[in-house]
């Protein structure tokens, strides 16, 4: 018992910090990412990301892959989890983006756009 | 296997399709995640093969970026577009490929986006971790249960 309290100690340690917080959401909703990459997005030095990182992985939150990257730590992490879950998120993404495109394509913002008249169609 | 593939049709030329994915100009303007918007001083776009781009998306509300990036693999104005795509200093071999297939389609254009990871071989270290981290979790569970119990 006095071992599972520790750990929960450490898990609420690790989230109650707001930083760490997003360092997590931002593994999860963009996978892997290396001390570099952090820092330059919370524009921090390196040794405080690593700090960080050390409390995440302490309290078996976050862990280092073989590509020395930093990745969230899941609980049920078989391979065929993994992919659905890359798929599903990367495909709403691009779905989101998509959405967009079609609205820039069709805004005022888009250079040139004049409607072609129904008797000039381009030949292509 | 990591890999996905979406159609959509557009309302608009070809030539303006390709141009909407290529021009750094224009790319800033839709190229973002919801809650985020991509300002064009990130971008540079050298649309060549072996050339490379790179964007930030930077989110709304807590400023905190998401720089993106890649090596164009294949052009071929209007029709194919081919690039890796991921944090600008991931190895562009081990990157995930976007390959954008355009079509005329009546007045309009047919789009097909077609992305693909490359696979991670699992760490036998990640495992162990994963396990460790399961059994805690368990033990958790029966904390919090023996908590509510005593209530």
């Amino acid at each position: 018992m006095v071992r599972a309290t520790d750990e929960l100690s450490r898990v609420f340690a690790a989230l109650a910090d707001p930083t760490r917080r997003d360092i997590l959401s931002r593994l999860r909703e963009h996978g892997p990412v290396t001390v570099g990459q952090l820092a330059a997005a919370y524009a921090m030095s390196r040794p405080a990301v690593s700090q960080h990182l050390r409390v995440l992985a302490d309290a078996g939150l976050i862990v280092q892959d073989a590509r020395a990257q930093w990745r969230e730590c899941r609980l049920t992490d078989d391979g065929l989890t993994n992919a659905r879950d890359w798929i599903e998120r990367n495909r709403a993404d691009w779905s989101q983006r998509l959405d967009n495109l079609a609205t820039h394509l069709a805004g005022p913002a888009t250079t040139a756009k004049t409607p072609a008249p129904p008797t000039n169609r381009r030949a292509r | 296997m990591k890999q996905f593939t979406l159609e959509r049709d557009f309302d608009a030329p070809i030539d303006e399709v390709w141009r909407a994915w290529t021009d750094p100009d224009q790319v800033g303007a839709w190229l973002h995640s919801a809650g985020g918007h991509t300002p064009r001083e990130s971008i540079r776009f050298d649309v060549r093969p072996g050339g490379e781009y790179r964007y930030t998306m930077v989110n709304d509300e807590t400023g905190s970026r998401y720089p993106t990036g890649g090596v164009f693999r294949e052009v071929q104005e209007p029709t194919r577009l081919v690039f890796t795509w991921g944090h600008p200093d991931d190895d562009p071999d081990a990157a995930p490929v976007i390959t954008l297939d355009l079509a005329p389609q009546g007045t309009g254009t047919r789009l097909t986006l077609h992305l693909a990871a490359i696979e991670d071989i699992p760490d036998p270290m990640d495992t162990l971790i994963r396990q460790g981290w399961a059994t805690g979790f368990d033990q958790l569970g029966e904390l919090l249960t023996g908590a509510a119990a005593r209530r």
